[in-house]
């Protein structure tokens, strides 16, 4: 572009205008929208599309046309609507990585899915529990009934107590040893262990970005006196004399 | 349990809440345990390194201590100070007082600093140091070894490979072949090994990674999970049925501490717990490996006591008498192998009340027969 002063001198202009035009507008009350509102939205949205288009003139948005209708480049706003743009709009709003405030928040929310896999996982396992505990009362029951003929005298406290024991106990083994339950705690196992890990990946990043000692770095030390202390045993058992 | 109106003689309402108060009462005067002491059988520090305590019992019996020297090693799962609940249930009491020289190694509390420490440093260095210290105390050339649970393992294994220092080897409710629980018929045992077995390795490493070490609260939610019925049981019905019984409450309350007070495990074994004998039963093929060489456990050359709990289901009974089998391959036959079965649980073994009748005795009359 021969005319890069002119452009941001326009670019300043509409960006002005545009924001005068913005925050003029009335705060949305809930009532049908007036025709001065109106005028001042489509003015905003005219605004706008003047600022893109000279955004785009002034980046090379043509030869990027001319390349088979590519957006234009980093300050083309088309660009920032797409999935990658998406990363440099981020970037350039909340800087790089190391000085982005946000960052943090947004991978909080970035951990749903984990969190969401967690909590799915725990319900298996509650559901495969519940199941067994179900069938603990069922057996126990069942057995209670058809221990009691016509006429016995009903069972006291602590008979039934070690019944129920018994019951529950052998019906819970056997649940505790099924496939369904195996995989279940496998899963929650997993998916508790990635949470975990993503928080710490988190955290780590935030005490490198403070210069505190990482969990790693305390894990590093800890391995190398656990070596030396290895190296001393054995000098010290070491005959005199002998290199 | 007292019989009202009720047809299924369930206590009175009234009288239950009268129950419950007391035995709140009673809890809260313990200051959350504080108030509840256990392993109080008087004892000297005699040598230490890092968080690694070695004491010596003062003697009780008359004149001097005619049988050991004997140390005491519990694992890293759990602590040492389950053979000292209380007096009237401690094998450590009734040891000393049938004369025995004894000793006792606490571990301590490991923390991230010791998460390197592997089996090679338990069952090796910090365990022939403390072998070493037993008998620059006693004045004897061997030691009697009394490894339990997971400190059986390190016992065997240092006896495998230091048959100069050890005189005798007792080992109580001790995993030897970790995948025996499959010929056991009884359902509620051996799932501890069901569920590690189901685990791949890299989530059991990174279960361990995750902290460092094996966090001991975990193991401790593992075992109450072993038998929820049970554990339900216990703390309702069970612990109301004690309201009245201070004697009885105050056991409870002292296991209940013993129980509380679950170290974390050192990450670096707790892998070779976890995954080289759970889960690959490395030691029972002859490939555990402690300072780089595999372990060769028909070369225990010492007299062996091997004393189990029929009713243990965290370390069923066919795990620990593995070691039969594998000392009977070696020359002699194994001929100084003998059994003790005790009709109890895994903890049982040490702080029932008919293992008080049994055990200590026993393990007297094998310690005077090794000589």
């Amino acid at each position: 572009m021969s005319d890069h002063g002119t452009a941001d001198q326009e670019l300043f202009q509409i960006w002005l205008a545009s924001s005068r035009t913005f925050f003029a507008a009335e705060p949305m009350t809930g009532q049908p929208m007036t025709d001065s509102l109106k005028e001042r939205c489509e003015g905003l949205f005219a605004a706008w599309n003047r600022f893109a288009r000279v955004c785009a003139e002034a980046s090379g948005g043509a030869q990027g046309e001319a390349q088979g209708g590519a957006t234009g480049g980093p300050f083309d706003p088309a660009g920032w609507l797409d999935a990658a743009g998406g990363d440099d709009l981020w970037r350039w709003f909340g800087g790089e990585a190391g000085a982005d405030p946000w960052r943090e928040q947004r991978d909080a929310l970035t951990a749903s899915p984990q969190w969401l896999a967690y909590t799915a996982a725990l319900e298996r396992t509650r559901a495969v529990m519940s199941a067994a505990w179900l069938n603990a009362f069922k057996r126990f029951t069942e057995e209670l009934a058809q221990d009691r003929k016509p006429g016995d005298a009903l069972p006291d406290w602590e008979a039934i107590q070690a019944h129920w024991q018994k019951a529950a106990g052998a019906e819970l083994a056997a649940a505790q040893r099924g496939e369904d339950f195996l995989a279940a705690q496998r899963d929650l196992i997993r998916a508790r262990l990635d949470c975990s890990a993503l928080l710490r990946g988190r955290i780590e990043r935030i005490a490198g970005m403070l210069g505190l000692p990482t969990r790693a770095e305390l894990d590093d030390l800890h391995q190398t006196v656990h070596g030396l202390k290895r190296e001393l045993r054995a000098l010290r058992a070491r005959p005199e004399g002998k290199e | 349990m007292s019989a009202g109106a009720d047809p299924f003689g369930m206590p009175d309402p009234r009288a239950m809440t009268e129950r419950l108060m007391a035995l709140g009462r009673r809890l809260a005067a313990t200051r959350g345990g504080a108030t509840i002491e256990i392993a109080t059988t008087p004892k000297d520090e005699i040598w230490r390194d890092g968080k690694i305590r070695l004491y010596r019992y003062h003697p009780v019996a008359e004149g001097i201590p005619s049988l050991g020297p004997m140390l005491i090693l519990h694992g890293l799962v759990g602590r040492q100070s389950v053979t000292d609940l209380e007096p009237r249930r401690s094998l450590v009491l009734r040891l000393l007082e049938a004369g025995v020289e004894l000793f006792v190694v606490d571990w301590g509390n490991p923390g991230r600093a010791e998460q390197c420490n592997d089996f090679t440093d338990y069952a090796e260095f910090y365990l022939g140091d403390a072998i070493a210290a037993v008998r620059a105390a006693s004045g004897a050339a061997k030691v009697v070894l009394f490894g339990i649970c997971e400190g059986g393992v390190f016992a065997a294994c240092h006896a495998a490979r230091h048959p100069e220092t050890v005189r005798g080897l007792a080992l109580a409710v001790t995993p030897i072949d970790f995948h025996a629980d499959k010929l056991d018929p009884e359902p509620g045992r051996g799932l501890l090994n069901v569920w590690i077995r189901s685990l791949p390795a890299d989530l059991l490493t990174d279960l361990i990674d995750e902290r460092g070490n094996l966090s001991g609260q975990l193991t401790g939610e593992l075992f109450q999970q072993l038998a929820p019925a049970r554990t339900l049981a216990k703390y309702t019905s069970g612990l109301a049925a004690l309201a009245e019984d201070t004697e009885a409450l105050d056991t409870f309350l002292r296991m209940e501490k013993w129980l509380a007070d679950r170290p974390d495990h050192p990450g670096a074994a707790a892998k070779e717990w976890l995954i080289g004998l759970y889960l690959e039963n490395r030691l029972v093929r002859g490939e555990f490996r402690i300072a780089g060489e595999p372990v060769d456990l028909a070369a225990i050359a010492c007299p062996v006591l091997n004393i189990f709990g029929a009713e243990d289901h965290i370390i069923p009974p066919l795990c620990s008498r593995a070691l039969g089998a594998i000392l009977a391959s070696r020359d002699d036959g194994g001929r100084d192998y003998q059994e003790l079965e005790v009709p109890t649980g895994h903890a049982g073994v040490f702080v029932s009340r008919r293992a008080q009748a049994m055990v200590g005795p026993a393990v007297a009359r094998w310690l005077a027969r090794i000589g």
